[in-house]
């Protein structure tokens, strides 16, 4: 094989190679992009990880050990009030969330936990902070973890639709 | 006789003679209201010994219960409105089957009720939680010390043990009492951060912290299930006193289906349900009351025919309610509260009976001196200008609508981090107020507007309301704390000392407090999970306790007022079913009226004179 020839071949590997990485990459965005079940596998157990870390400092008090809520706490008679103007904190995995949630989008749960959690200081996680305490909270309702991460953007999520 | 005798003699006959011709005049008035009336007696019997049985009759055309006490086996009701009634009767472990009477004016049918082994006056069990002694859910050990003489001031003895969980949860309530996130962000609850620092009453050092949540953690952790201490004490009753006594209940009627409380909007608000929360008199003998269920709503109550009829606030239930009162020129006031947007800017809102309006929406803090940024109202009082102060639960201050200025001002409690609960008028126009935070009572020279504050004997701790009596001596019903009883608290303001009478009752849980007119003290008891909810009365003179149990077991009751005839009128706002206004008569035999009145006339500042000198404290 003569050098121009070697030359033609290497270039020629190098476009396949080319072609075949930007080919991926756009499958793989294609798949971001396509919409989506969370039973798909949407989130990454490194990520569940990473939000069980902000779950347990920042949302645990209300939304307790599971993402239960309050409202699975036992009432104690004569006093239903006493915890009165304290935040409602609905369940934020299992059954009663998915139900709540069932046909909506991963976007919209995204935007809402953005612009109202925690009570009092909305919107003081990361984007990715966010992303992360969402996949735990799939992980808690025993949804399969994926390949891919849930991404921290919310247009993207919305591609994503939350169902029982 | 001399001219002179004779004079007297027929002065004094003719004042007698008109004052005997009043006495009929309000008698036949009197009797007339209850002419109408109906009446009805009994005989209870079981297979067992009871004691005080509860003898319950609903009247289903009215939708208003009565209760009744067995006395020796015997029962008797009145005055009862005609119609229709269902009556059940239920004592610890017993119970009858319904039976149903029709009732007319002036009659008094006699009753035969049998008793059975049954659920009784006991509500049945709650799924997944068990009793169990107090020894046996708080063992000794490090942090058992903390709870007790922390935690326990202000929670009773189920709250810990009812919610277990992991250490992460444990140090994350722990952080919320000691305000981990306050550096960054203001408080959001009243609660939040009571155990903030240097700023709080109760002991809570690192070391505390750190037994508290290894004892907690240990004991009530995740592998744990929910338990409640069992109430090891029977609730003292005395069936002579008792069998004198009847309770009615009016019930708020249950809003149809897709409607109101029911409604998609707000059925998973609250408890999806209505909520009474205090109660107050007009000046017809009408009872108000604020319905704390979403929509919030203002309940007016003619009881003299049992008609209802409800005012929705403003804004539906954006900012929330709890108390009201009501002034001398019938305005009921109603400060805003939490509700559905916790951080708004809260108001104080004035209804107007005769046109039905909220004729008032002033901004209660307009100068924005409280700077938290989220600040809700609570309690109220009037003075004898009729000048209206209303405490900041979310705030730590008070704030004066003064009447011939039409003005707002506040003025922060000197005690940093105060969380006042109620707020009451002495004779004096001082404004007192209960602190909920230390167990404090903080008085507000109105005329000087400077602030003293006095701890009870029993220090730190936890007030909630309190009240005035007579002589002007301050009462406070201070909650129990682990294993000591609930407490009544006297201050003397003519020598500035404290009394403390305990209650003969482990789980007392003493909430507000208020004198009737023979100077008795009563008090409404919040209930433990199985012990009964309870109206009762302490005599200062006698140090004699009575306690009378609501026909609704589990149903606490925040707030209480007394009428001229000693009638105890509240509201059972931990009701689950039967949400109501209702009222103890402590003898039935004496009652002359189904209206409510106050002792000295017109709603409003409750003293019947101006005080005695204003000038001469200045």
């Amino acid at each position: 094989m003569n050098r121009r020839t070697q030359w033609t071949s290497a270039a020629a590997a190098a476009l396949v190679v080319f072609f075949v990485f930007v080919a991926s990459g756009f499958s793989r965005t294609a798949a971001a992009q396509a919409p989506r079940s969370i039973k798909n596998g949407v989130y990454t157990v490194d990520q569940a990880r990473r939000g069980r870390d902000h779950y347990r400092k920042r949302c645990v008090l209300c939304h307790l050990d599971n993402g239960q809520g309050r409202g699975a706490e036992v009432e104690i008679v004569g006093q239903s009030l006493e915890r009165e103007g304290d935040a409602e904190a609905p369940a934020v995995a299992g059954d009663p969330f998915l139900s709540k949630w069932n046909g909506k989008s991963a976007g919209a749960l995204y935007d809402l936990m953005r612009k109202t959690m925690p009570v009092g200081s909305a919107g003081s996680l990361s984007a990715q902070d966010y992303a992360d305490v969402l996949a735990y909270m799939l992980e808690l309702s025993k949804l399969p973890a994926g390949q891919q991460e849930l991404p921290a953007a919310a247009d993207q999520l919305t591609l994503i639709t939350i169902e029982r | 006789m001399s001219k002179r005798l004779l004079t007297s003699v027929v002065a004094l006959a003719a004042l007698g003679w008109a004052a005997y011709v009043l006495n009929v005049g309000v008698a036949a008035q009197q009797r007339g209201e209850l002419a109408g009336m109906a009446r009805l007696s009994g005989t209870v019997t079981a297979p067992q010994a009871f004691k005080a049985g509860q003898v319950y009759l609903r009247n289903v055309d009215k939708n208003i219960l009565y209760m009744v006490f067995t006395s020796g086996g015997q029962f008797r009701a009145a005055p009862l409105f005609p119609g229709s009634y269902e009556v059940i009767v239920r004592a610890k472990g017993l119970e009858s089957t319904a039976q149903t009477v029709t009732l007319r004016a002036g009659e008094n049918p006699k009753l035969s009720l049998a008793m059975h082994a049954g659920q009784g006056v006991e509500p049945a069990p709650q799924a997944n939680v068990t009793f169990a002694r107090y020894s046996e859910i708080y063992p000794q050990g490090p942090g058992l010390q903390v709870i007790e003489q922390g935690c326990m001031r202000c929670h009773d003895e189920n709250f810990i043990p009812a919610r277990p969980a992991s250490e992460d949860v444990w140090k994350a309530r722990l952080g919320h009492m000691t305000g981990a996130e306050l550096n960054v962000r203001d408080s959001r609850a009243y609660n939040e951060g009571a155990l903030a620092g240097r700023v709080q009453w109760f002991p809570f050092s690192t070391r505390d912290k750190e037994e508290f949540v290894a004892y907690v953690t240990k004991h009530y952790g995740t592998d744990a299930k929910p338990r409640f201490v069992r109430a090891e004490q029977e609730v003292p009753l005395d069936e002579a006193v008792l069998g004198k006594a009847m309770f009615m209940e009016y019930y708020l009627p249950i809003d149809p289906p897709g409607t109101g409380s029911s409604s998609a909007e707000f059925a998973k608000r609250g408890r999806g349900i209505r909520w009474g929360q205090d109660v107050r008199f007009d000046a017809e003998g009408n009872v108000w009351l604020t319905d704390r269920g979403y929509p919030h709503r203002l309940v007016k109550l003619n009881p003299r025919t049992g008609q209802q009829k409800d005012y929705l606030y403003p804004d539906g239930a954006a900012n929330g309610n709890h108390d009201l009162t009501i002034d001398r020129f019938g305005t009921v006031w109603a400060p805003e509260h939490a509700g559905l947007k916790p951080d708004g800017a809260k108001r104080i809102l004035g209804f107007n009976p005769k046109t039905e309006k909220w004729e008032h929406q002033l901004p209660a803090d307009p100068d924005n001196v409280i700077r938290n940024s989220v600040k809700w109202m609570q309690s109220m009082a009037l003075d004898s200008k009729s000048n209206l102060y209303v405490g900041w639960i979310m705030g730590g201050a008070i704030s004066k609508y003064e009447r011939a200025t039409g003005k707002v001002k506040v003025y922060p409690i000197s005690e940093r981090g105060a969380v006042p609960y109620g707020v009451i008028a002495d004779r004096n126009d001082n404004i007192w107020m209960a602190l909920w935070n230390s167990g404090k009572l903080a008085k507000f020279d109105s005329i000087n507007e400077q602030w003293t504050e006095f701890a009870p004997l029993t220090f730190p701790s936890h007030i909630r309301r309190l009240n005035v009596d007579a002589q002007n001596n301050i009462w406070a019903a201070i909650w129990n704390q682990g294993r000591r009883p609930g407490k009544l608290a006297k201050l003397d303001q003519t020598t500035g000392r404290f009394t403390e009478y305990d209650v003969p009752l482990w789980t007392a849980q003493p909430y507000d407090v208020n004198p009737d007119p023979e100077g008795n003290m009563w008090f409404a008891d919040s209930p433990t999970p199985d012990r009964v909810a309870l109206i009762s009365k302490f005599n200062p003179r006698t140090r004699q306790f009575n306690f009378y149990p609501k026909p609704q077991f589990a149903a606490d009751t925040p707030k209480i007022q007394v009428t001229r005839e000693g009638a105890i009128w509240f509201s059972p706002r931990g009701s689950r079913n039967q949400p109501s206004i209702s009222v103890l008569y402590p003898d039935m035999d004496k009652i002359t009226s189904l209206g409510a009145f106050y002792q000295y006339g017109p709603p409003g500042n409750p003293w019947p004179s101006p005080p005695v000198s204003q000038t001469a404290r200045r």
